[in-house]
């Protein structure tokens, strides 16, 4: 698969968030090839919330072991020291709060860590499956997403106006533009992608942010 | 022990018309492919369908709903069937959808006794309006209702013939849940074997909950990886 300049971009941006002492869940789409980006040395434990903890590489179609499928219905393989689960004890885990990290795809987001990502509005409705619990109960979820849509709407907003999957759960946003951290305060800029300029941020993002001192770039 | 073992015709031929019946699987992970045939050929119709997804077009219950056999289906996610998808939507079929997390663990209270639990999440938002609130002790939560059925339909790798169970990697999923949560559990397996033949702390799941096991006879290609 051909990664574009952009989605490259953000993706490397979130391997950066984590380290070998983590336990990570990945959203359908984007956030799952963050593995390809992340150093061996550096690598989490993935859980998949069919039940796998530790989920390894997908195979190819011949070595794939039709059972041993994640989430997003990848043909897998588990790491050493993984294990398989029943979808109870799975979610146990999750409403627990053993997830570190959560990376998810978003709809909108709302400048409180509000997220709507389950139904596109006028879109035929597919279930929320785990990522209402997912987004509820991780200790940090980071928002892997396009600055605006397809429609050149920003997904940056006040108030999502999308049914929502959670409130107030998200804590990072990481675009092609820019990285976000959502505090308590509002949304604050911390990093801005090179060669990106502050302007062009503020007038794609749907609500006033502050920008912290020593801004970086990524 | 009481030998369990039992052809797909005759397990299948218990499930009367009207029946809620629980399908193990995770997409295509687990699901018993042989019961949701034989169930196909039988045709009881207007079957209450409880399994994760509904999954994907011409595979176990997407063949089931087309055969138009089912009234109701409880799901996590449909999103890979557009059949269900439409007819939920058009409301030809009822299609009720549940977080994933709490399914399993509505299931799991079911098969555990406990007539339901209670939960915080959703709370502030449209899925927890229409449920039932609690207070206990100056905490409010959702009440979140044990779902059971009249059949369970799951598949293990191995089996013996009192129904211990050892599922194939991710398979065991909603399998050891829906096995303990229905009047009549009803298992195909891979490979059914003596009872001693599976080692006691390698068992999975335990064969106290089934009541019928069969072996897989014919191995269709939905047993195959899928090809995207």
């Amino acid at each position: 698969m051909t990664l574009s300049a952009d989605n490259t971009r953000i993706l490397e941006r979130a391997a950066q968030e984590v380290n070998n002492e983590m336990v990570i869940n990945l959203g359908i789409g984007l956030p799952q090839i963050i593995p390809n980006f992340i150093s061996e040395d550096n690598s989490p434990l993935i859980h998949s919330e069919n039940g796998i903890i530790g989920v390894g590489n997908i195979l190819p179609y011949d070595e794939s072991n039709p059972d041993c499928m994640d989430a997003g219905g990848g043909y897998v393989d588990v790491v050493p020291g993984g294990s398989f689960v029943d979808s109870a004890e799975s979610f146990g885990f999750v409403r627990r709060g053993k997830i570190d990290v959560s990376f998810l795809g978003a709809f909108q987001v709302s400048s409180k860590g509000d997220l709507a990502n389950w139904h596109f509005p006028g879109a035929r409705k597919p279930g929320m499956g785990g990522g209402l619990e997912i987004a509820s109960c991780a200790k940090k979820i980071i928002i892997l997403m396009k600055q605006m849509d397809k429609a050149g709407n920003t997904k940056i907003l006040p108030e999502c106006t999308f049914p929502l999957t959670a409130k107030n759960c998200v804590k990072m946003i990481i675009t092609e533009k820019a990285v976000f951290n959502v505090s308590v305060n509002g949304l604050e800029l911390i990093e801005m992608a090179i060669g990106e300029s502050l302007d062009e941020i503020k007038n794609t993002t749907g609500d006033d942010f502050t920008v912290i001192d020593n801004l970086k770039e990524f | 022990m009481k030998d369990k073992r039992c052809d797909i015709e005759t397990a299948i031929a218990k499930i009367p018309n009207g029946a809620s019946v629980m399908v193990s699987g995770f997409g295509s992970s687990g699901t018993p492919f042989s019961l949701i045939d034989e169930l196909i050929n039988q045709g009881q119709q207007d079957l209450t369908i409880i399994k994760n997804d509904a999954n994907e077009d011409g595979i176990g219950i997407d063949k089931l709903v087309k055969s138009g056999q089912v009234k109701k289906i409880y799901a996590t996610h449909i999103g890979l069937n557009p059949t269900v998808m439409k007819f939920a939507e058009s409301g030809e079929m009822d299609v009720e959808l549940i977080p994933q997390g709490i399914m399993a663990e509505r299931i799991r209270c079911a098969g555990v006794g406990l007539p339901g639990f209670l939960s915080t999440i959703g709370f502030d938002i449209d899925y927890g309006k229409d449920k039932s609130i609690v207070e206990v002790e100056g905490e409010k939560y959702i009440f979140e209702k044990a779902l059971s059925a009249d059949f369970a339909l799951v598949r293990a790798e191995i089996a013996d013939s009192f129904g211990n169970m050892r599922f194939n990697t991710a398979g065991i999923n909603f399998a050891p849940l829906m096995s303990q949560a229905a009047d009549v559990t009803i298992v195909e397996a891979k490979q059914v074997v003596k009872v001693g033949e599976i080692n006691p702390e390698d068992v999975h799941a335990s064969g106290i909950s089934v009541d019928i096991v069969s072996q897989i006879i014919h191995y269709t290609e939905e047993y195959d990886p899928i090809r995207r």
